[in-house]
């Protein structure tokens, strides 16, 4: 399948301040691709180079196997954003912002918009200074899936939504997917991209730091171990983020199964778990810096 | 032309604020100059005499006591003033209230070339400000009628249009210098139509520093010098419309390479 964005070697500096670093990924068409990240990562940077809002300091974006600069309006045509504040025109009504952002794309949406406010239950009377963040949120959408387009890159889209909404709106988009859409997502929420994507990213301080497909991802070799009786650990190579309790012990441990029960053999141990650890943990992982 | 019909959406309550606030202005001030007539013959010759004072406000070229000589000095004060601090404060917002108001991102996002967009901007300004000034023209026109006021044409054409000129040149100045920020910034539109007001008072006050009329377009469109001469400093035109492309082709370009942050 072929690619829809590929992002190579992308650099942005903000003068001396880093945006991202030598960033590459590719993602293909139909899939749902999750883009996380702490805050001040570098995931609405790359967003906004993928629209050409910024230009690279290095590196390069295509999009459609277009090149994103040379291109960038018949790109844009075919692109649905959703940025994170969703922000309008405050003196605007509703009607008007959705009619002017289907008139900046040259197309009649009308079908479309209608569909979509009834099913976000948007009053378009309203003007957009009475609105709050969710429902701004909503009006956004409909601006980003209007005009039908092939892929859509969504700027943490649910935050401000209530739950309903938030499910209305992933049903909207696994409906657009299935048409064949492409969707570019950033979230901070991992319980959305393991529910909703196929494959995810992961970049932290502008660097990205993995990418695979959100099962591998979840799949680990690291385990959750915590054992009761004890409160210190013998020396052993492969343990991470050790929480001492009163009466427990608890680690991750990536080491030899094998040697880890060797050198626990002989301490008074009364109870032992060892279990996979949650998706939260494995990306807690990847998102903290490396603490040794 | 999706965004000039937005544009003047967005700034009609302003349009019609600020015209009818200097149209009728002037309409009010003329209608009063036959009142004023008597006193005002009185008052001339001292008002012609009085050195700098008089040559600020062009009472050494123009008489007060005629109807034409009252509107290009008191009246076309207001006008001048007026129609810079709007073209200033529109021309300032234009680009960078995009950015200012975080709505950037929905307007570039959307599948509209940068340098389009920055034109069809600028196109919205000059209707604005042909708007504008059209509209007192026509107010100026009605009260000379009213009046019964002996209306030199040309005189008032050539008058009205280098004011046009100065108004959009004033508008495009700051248009331009909003494409290099990134929130709007108000008092610097004001601040740069003030300042080019005075330096116009300056030039005509204090000698030795005439080569400030090449800066300020305030002096090419000074009523007293189009009035009393019937035509208007072409070279100095020149300059101004020189200054209006040039502004506009900076915008453009610098809006076209800039980074959207907000």
């Amino acid at each position: 399948m072929k690619n829809i964005i590929e992002i190579d070697h992308l650099t942005k500096y903000y003068g001396k301040s880093r945006g991202i670093s030598d960033l590459s990924l590719s993602v293909k068409e139909g899939d749902i691709f999750g883009f996380m990240g702490p805050n001040g990562a570098g995931k609405s940077t790359t967003i906004r180079l993928l629209l050409g809002l910024i230009s690279p300091t290095s590196g390069s974006v295509s999009i459609f196997g277009k090149d994103n600069k040379k291109n960038q309006v018949e790109i844009l045509k075919g692109i649905g954003y959703m940025p994170s504040e969703a922000m309008f025109y405050p003196s605007m009504r509703v009607k008007d912002v959705i009619d002017l952002a289907a008139k900046l794309h040259n197309k009649d949406c009308k079908k479309q918009a209608s569909e979509l406010c009834e099913r976000l239950q948007v009053d378009t009377k309203k003007k957009i200074e009475e609105l709050s963040l969710g429902n701004r949120k909503k009006i956004s959408i409909i601006c980003a899936m209007q005009h039908e387009p092939e892929l859509y890159i969504l700027d943490e889209p649910t935050s401000g939504l209530d739950p309903l909404m938030q499910k209305e709106f992933y049903d909207l988009l696994l409906e657009r997917n299935k048409q064949g859409s492409t969707v570019f997502l950033s979230s901070h929420i991992l319980s959305e991209i393991q529910r909703y994507c196929q494959n995810a990213a992961v970049v932290r301080e502008g660097k990205l730091i993995t990418v695979n497909s959100v099962e591998q991802l979840a799949k680990t070799n690291a385990r959750r171990v915590k054992i009761y009786g004890i409160t210190t650990l013998p020396i052993l190579d492969g343990c991470k983020d050790i929480k001492p309790n009163h009466e427990s012990i608890s680690f991750l441990y990536t080491g030899n199964m094998a040697t880890l029960i060797h050198n626990l053999d002989g301490l008074p141990i009364t109870d032992m778990v060892i279990e996979e650890p949650s998706l939260e943990e494995i990306f807690m992982h990847y998102y903290e810096k490396e603490a040794n | 032309m999706t965004i000039v019909k937005h544009e003047l959406k967005m700034n009609f309550k302003s349009l019609i604020i600020w015209t009818t606030t200097i149209g009728s202005m002037i309409f009010a001030f003329m209608l009063m100059f036959p009142m004023l007539e008597d006193s005002l013959s009185q008052m001339g010759d001292m008002y012609s005499s009085m050195g700098g004072f008089s040559a600020a406000f062009g009472l050494d070229k123009l008489a007060m006591n005629t109807a034409m000589g009252y509107y290009g000095t008191e009246v076309g004060a207001m006008l001048s003033l007026g129609g810079a601090l709007f073209g200033a404060l529109l021309g300032v917002g234009m680009l960078s209230k995009e950015e200012g108001g975080h709505t950037a991102e929905f307007l570039l996002s959307a599948p509209v070339n940068r340098a389009k967009v920055v034109l069809q901007k600028l196109l919205a300004l000059l209707i604005n400000i042909v708007a504008f000034d059209l509209v007192c023209m026509l107010m100026a026109l009605l009260s000379f009628a009213l009046i019964s006021g002996e209306l030199d044409k040309s005189g008032f054409m050539l008058y009205h249009l280098a004011q046009f000129f100065m108004h959009l040149e004033i508008a495009c100045i700051c248009f331009c210098i909003s494409a290099f920020f990134k929130k709007t910034n108000a008092g610097l539109g004001l601040g740069i139509a003030i300042i080019l007001y005075f330096l116009d008072i300056m030039v005509k006050t204090i000698t030795n520093i005439e080569f400030l009329k090449y800066i300020t377009p305030f002096y090419y469109a000074g009523a007293a010098d189009i009035i009393s001469s019937g035509k208007i400093d072409i070279v100095l035109l020149g300059i101004g419309i020189m200054v209006i492309i040039l502004s506009a082709m900076v915008a453009i370009v610098k809006y076209a390479k800039k980074d959207i942050v907000a």
